[in-house]
């Protein structure tokens, strides 16, 4: 290894070979680079064509220095005949590591790197590198970060920005791209807390099942379109919306009981504080019934309340739902 | 039905000398055959390929049961419950129906025969000639299929004839096979029943993928009512789907073109549970499935079933299409609440006790150990 100045014309800055950062520009970079210059040395692998280096590790120095107009950069130069890939590329992991948590979409780039580009066998992975990445040595865990690396771009930065939990990216990056690509513009304009993530892609892919087209069809359907374009409600609305018209769809009987228990529950003409709930999912006839009563005038009412109740036909057609 | 033929056999160093083993290695001549100490040591490789649960299958692993062989059905808990016992001499079953609860609840996913059939039939005698004054009925279809192994073990040559000499129990064979070539000679004295799980052909071909046909089973159940077998049937699980009660409507009437009625001990209504789990492995294993898309509910058990009033529909039709052709076979419902029997059945047993006691009789058992006594004359 050689440590040396080299020209940032002379290294191909789209290869991305041994790239690990997800964010390859950070604004915090340039600001370090403008204030107080380059500490560390670059690391790159000496090459023939196109041009001379290729970048092993300081992708993000690299692209800052371009950007602030500068010619030549201190680097350690590793020549191709000393290292295998695997070998240059574990020297970028270590570094990465050395000094910060990876974020899911970097280890799932190492990971892929390794197996795809470094044809690291997928017992070594499970056994050596996904601990060594702080995860769970599991062949599942691997399947599911090498199919992360698949994951659409606009998908990845939902899930950098928090906006898609891990195991939702980790099943839209299990569909296709087209599927993914289908996906995204409903899931920009929408909000879903991690369980309602998981429910809308349970309920889509049991729909997409049944109807035997994709989780992108299901998800662009007029009426959900319709409810994501809708300027009056907000993020999180258009999800909880969307949600309950797939939950309908899904599940016709249960929403249509639900329905009328609502329906038939408001002709009884009670007042808010008498709550009237069913068996959950009507799984038998049973009704409770709870209320409260801070004098002995509001039990008094509340008592006629239900007797009123009573008389209506609706209490009959509250048992008969299911 | 496609026969169990396993691509390898390992056998337990403690299983090497018994008799059982012999035999079957004999009628697996041919298959390649190691043997091991310790049987967890083979899980690792069992499970290392992505699709182990089909892979693993091709292992037939021949072992002694050093634990209970006999329990009680898990069942039992559900608010109405016939009070059932399993007998476990097998773990696993190649039939392949993509419902099938085993793929989520087996830690191994090997088929696994327990050699040491001596000891079973031991711990059954024991158990049920201690409690004379109960009757025992119990099956052997629990963790396996009780005759699709039959042609290489020969067990039913073991348990009918057991059977035979216990007054107070009676055994129920239960299989989505045609195998019943080996219960021809047996002496079973009443204490036997043979029982087929049924579904619509059209539901055979798509979720019980190596199972006899629905027409097989029932040649075979009409083959057993010749040689002096009472037989039971099983609608468990029932598949809702657009156009189930044409099917289904059809089925019941097979069954009778086939058996007569005074020959079918009972008919068991069950809708599909299961648990959440298991969903992801039958979309996994099974992606041509439509198992896993009905209307569900969580249920006991941490199962989900169907949402109640589509199960109280298709007992309640069920229920009708048999009492079309034989009103006096008596249908249950296995893990079902009060409301449902009542809403469906037209009655519900007022407690277990109640209907297990009514399947006693049934079975031909009376508590006392007298005589069997077939038929059933009544509904609940």
């Amino acid at each position: 290894m050689i440590l040396g100045e080299v020209a940032l014309a002379a290294i191909d800055i789209e290869d991305e070979s041994f790239r690990i950062s997800e964010d390859l520009d950070p604004a915090a970079m340039d600001l370090s680079l403008q204030a107080i210059g380059l500490i560390n040395p670059v690391m790159l692998l000496e090459c023939t064509a196109p041009s001379g280096y290729r970048i092993v590790c300081g992708f993000r120095r690299l692209r800052a220095l371009r950007r602030l107009a500068g010619s030549k950069v201190a680097a350690r130069i590793l020549q191709p005949a000393e290292l295998s890939t695997l070998e240059v590329f574990l020297r970028a992991v270590w570094d990465n590591l050395a000094h910060r948590q990876l974020c899911p979409l970097e280890k799932a780039r190492v990971l892929f790197t390794l197996r795809h580009k470094c044809a690291v066998e997928g017992d070594l992975l499970v056994a050596h590198f996904l601990p060594l990445l702080g995860l769970s040595s599991h062949r599942n865990v691997l399947q599911g970060y090498l199919a992360l690396h698949q994951l659409h771009p606009e998908l990845r930065r939902l899930l950098n920005a928090g906006h898609l939990t891990m195991s939702s990216a980790e099943r839209l990056a299990r569909t296709t791209p087209a599927t993914q690509a289908g996906s995204v513009a409903l899931l920009q304009k929408i909000r879903l807390s991690a369980s309602l993530q998981r429910e809308v892609l349970d309920l889509s892919g049991d729909l997409a099942a049944v109807t035997r087209t994709t989780l992108a069809d299901v998800l662009n359907q007029l009426e959900i379109r319709s409810i994501a374009d809708d300027p009056c409600l907000s993020a999180f609305q258009k999800g909880e919306q969307i949600h309950g018209f797939l939950y309908r769809q899904r599940n016709p009987r249960i929403s249509r009981a639900r329905e009328t228990f609502q329906a038939e529950k408001e002709g009884l003409n009670l007042p808010g504080t008498i709550r009237l709930s069913p068996d959950p999912f009507f799984e038998s006839p049973r009704l409770r019934v709870e209320f409260d009563a801070a004098s002995a005038k509001a039990f008094r009412e509340t008592v006629e309340a239900l007797e009123r109740a009573c008389r209506t036909t609706s209490l009959e057609r509250l048992f008969e739902i299911s | 039905m496609i026969p169990y033929r396993p691509e390898r056999i390992v056998v337990q160093e403690e299983a090497c000398n018994d008799a059982t083993t012999h035999e079957m290695l004999r009628r697996l001549h041919g298959v390649p055959t190691s043997t091991v100490r310790d049987v967890d040591s083979l899980l690792p490789e069992l499970r290392a390929a992505s699709d182990f649960r089909t892979t693993a299958k091709r292992t037939l692993i021949l072992m002694r049961n050093r634990g209970s062989f006999m329990k009680k059905c898990p069942g039992a808990g559900a608010e109405i419950c016939c009070n059932y016992f399993v007998i476990n001499y097998a773990l696993n079953c190649h039939l392949e129906c993509t419902y099938c609860i085993l793929q989520s609840f087996l830690n191994n996913p090997a088929v696994i025969i327990y050699t040491n059939i001596d000891d079973l039939m031991r711990e059954v005698e024991e158990k049920v000639q201690s409690a004379p004054g109960r009757v025992f009925r119990i099956g052997t279809g629990e963790t396996a299929d009780s005759l699709a192994l039959d042609d290489i073990t020969s067990y039913s040559h073991c348990l009918v004839p057991l059977f035979r000499s216990l007054p107070n129990a009676v055994l129920e064979l239960k299989t989505k096979s045609a195998q019943v070539a080996n219960l021809r000679t047996l002496d079973h004295g009443g204490h036997t029943v043979i029982s087929w799980s049924l579904n619509p052909e059209r539901i055979i071909r798509k979720e019980e993928l190596k199972t006899a046909t629905l027409e097989e089973r029932l040649d075979a159940a009409r083959q057993c009512r010749e040689w002096g077998f009472r037989v039971g049937f099983h609608f468990d699980p029932l598949i809702y789907y657009e156009g189930w009660e044409r099917d289904y409507e059809e089925v019941v009437h097979e069954i009778f073109r086939h058996v007569d009625p005074e020959g079918i001990c009972w008919i068991s209504l069950g809708c599909l549970r299961f648990t959440p789990d298991l969903k992801d492995i039958v979309r996994r294993r099974f992606p041509g499935s439509s198992v896993p898309y009905g209307e569900f509910v969580p249920g006991s058990h941490g199962k989900q079933r169907y949402f109640r009033p589509i199960r109280q529909e298709m007992y309640s039709r069920m229920r009708a299409w048999i009492g079309e052709h034989a009103p006096q076979v008596f249908v249950y419902l296995c893990m079902e609440n009060r409301a449902v029997w009542e809403e469906s059945i037209g009655q519900a047993p007022s407690s277990s006790d109640e209907l297990a006691a009514k399947m006693d009789l049934l079975a031909g058992i009376n508590p006392d150990g007298s005589s069997p006594c077939f038929g059933a004359e009544e509904t609940l």
